[in-house]
C-alpha cells in the first residue's frame, strides 16, 4: 500500500494485493489439485478533505478497484461432490457421503483436466462524509461494479474414478 | 467427452446513505441501503459430442435489495455497554 500526499487536504492511495492458494481437493491423477486459486486485486483512491476540527468537514474518497481470480475447479461445478470418492479404507471408517467427507477434510478425486474458471470484477466507489456538527455526521456511499465469470471451454474425458 | 462453458456477467449498483450521532455516552447510526443487480448466466453442457446431449443455459436475472437500518450503543459507564440494532 502506498500513500502519497498531493496537496493540502488531498492524498492518493494505491493498494495492491496478490496471492495464491493450493487446492484442497487432492487430485490423484497427478494434475493440479482442485479448488486451487490465484488472485490479484488493486485499488486506487483519492481523498479530498476540506475544513478542520472547528469548521464543517467535507471529505470525499472516490476509488477505482479491480479484482481478478483464476480457479481450477471440477468441470461440473465448484466442488464436484457428486463424483467424490474416498480411499476404501477411509470410506469404511467415515462413510462415503460427500457431506461426511467434507466435514473431515479428506476430499480426493482423480481429474485429468481441471476446469479453469476466471472471475473478474471492476468497480468504482465514492464515499462522501460531511460533518454537520461535532457529533452529527452524514455519510453517502455510492458504488458500481461489473462482474464477469468466464470459464474456458475445455473438452474433458469422463474418466474420473 | 464432456464440453462445458458457463459464463456469467452482472452489473451491480448500490447506494447507502447514513446519519451518525457520536455523543459522549450514546452513539447512533441509521440509514438506507439500495442494491440493484442485473445479470445473465448462460453457456452450455455438451456430452458425447454432436451425437450426444446438449443443454443450453440462458438465464437472465435481476436482484433488488432495499433496507432501512439503525444501531445504537449506550455507554452508561466505562464497564457497561448496551447495543441494539435492527434492519427492515
Amino acid at each position: 500500500m502506498l500513500n502519497v500526499p498531493i496537496a493540502e487536504g488531498t492524498a492518493l492511495r494505491i493498494a495492491l494485493t496478490d496471492g495464491k492458494r493450493d487446492g484442497y481437493v487432492k487430485n490423484r491423477a497427478g494434475f493440479p489439485d482442485l479448488n486451487s486459486e490465484k488472485y490479484s486485486a488493486g485499488r486506487a483512491s483519492l481523498r479530498f478533505e476540506r475544513g478542520g476540527p472547528e469548521v464543517d468537514l467535507l471529505r470525499r474518497c472516490p476509488a477505482l478497484q479491480q479484482f481478478r481470480r483464476r480457479r481450477r475447479i471440477d468441470r461440473r461445478g465448484s466442488h464436484g461432490f457428486g463424483q467424490l470418492r474416498l480411499p476404501a479404507r477411509r470410506r469404511r471408517r467415515h462413510g462415503s457421503g460427500p457431506q461426511r467427507a467434507e466435514g473431515i477434510g479428506l476430499l480426493e478425486r482423480a481429474h485429468h483436466q481441471p476446469h479453469l474458471c476466471q472471475d473478474g470484477r471492476l468497480g468504482c466507489l465514492n464515499t462522501t462524509t460531511y460533518a454537520l456538527s461535532d457529533v452529527i455526521t452524514l455519510k453517502n456511499i455510492l458504488g458500481y461494479r461489473r462482474t464477469k465469470t468466464a470459464p474456458s471451454s475445455i473438452p474433458t474425458t469422463a474418466g474420473s474414478s | 467427452m464432456i464440453e462445458t462453458s458457463l459464463p456469467a456477467v452482472a452489473r451491480q449498483f448500490s447506494e447507502e446513505a447514513q446519519i451518525q450521532y457520536n455523543g459522549e455516552k450514546l452513539r447512533l447510526i441509521g440509514g438506507t441501503f439500495y442494491f440493484d443487480e442485473k445479470g445473465w448466466s448462460g453457456g452450455f453442457n455438451n456430452v458425447l459430442g454432436s451425437a450426444g446431449f446438449l443443454t443450453v443455459l440462458d438465464e437472465p436475472a435481476e436482484n433488488i435489495s432495499k433496507s432501512l437500518f439503525a444501531e445504537g450503543n449506550l455507554f452508561p459507564d466505562r464497564q457497561v455497554q448496551f447495543d441494539a440494532g435492527g434492519t427492515l
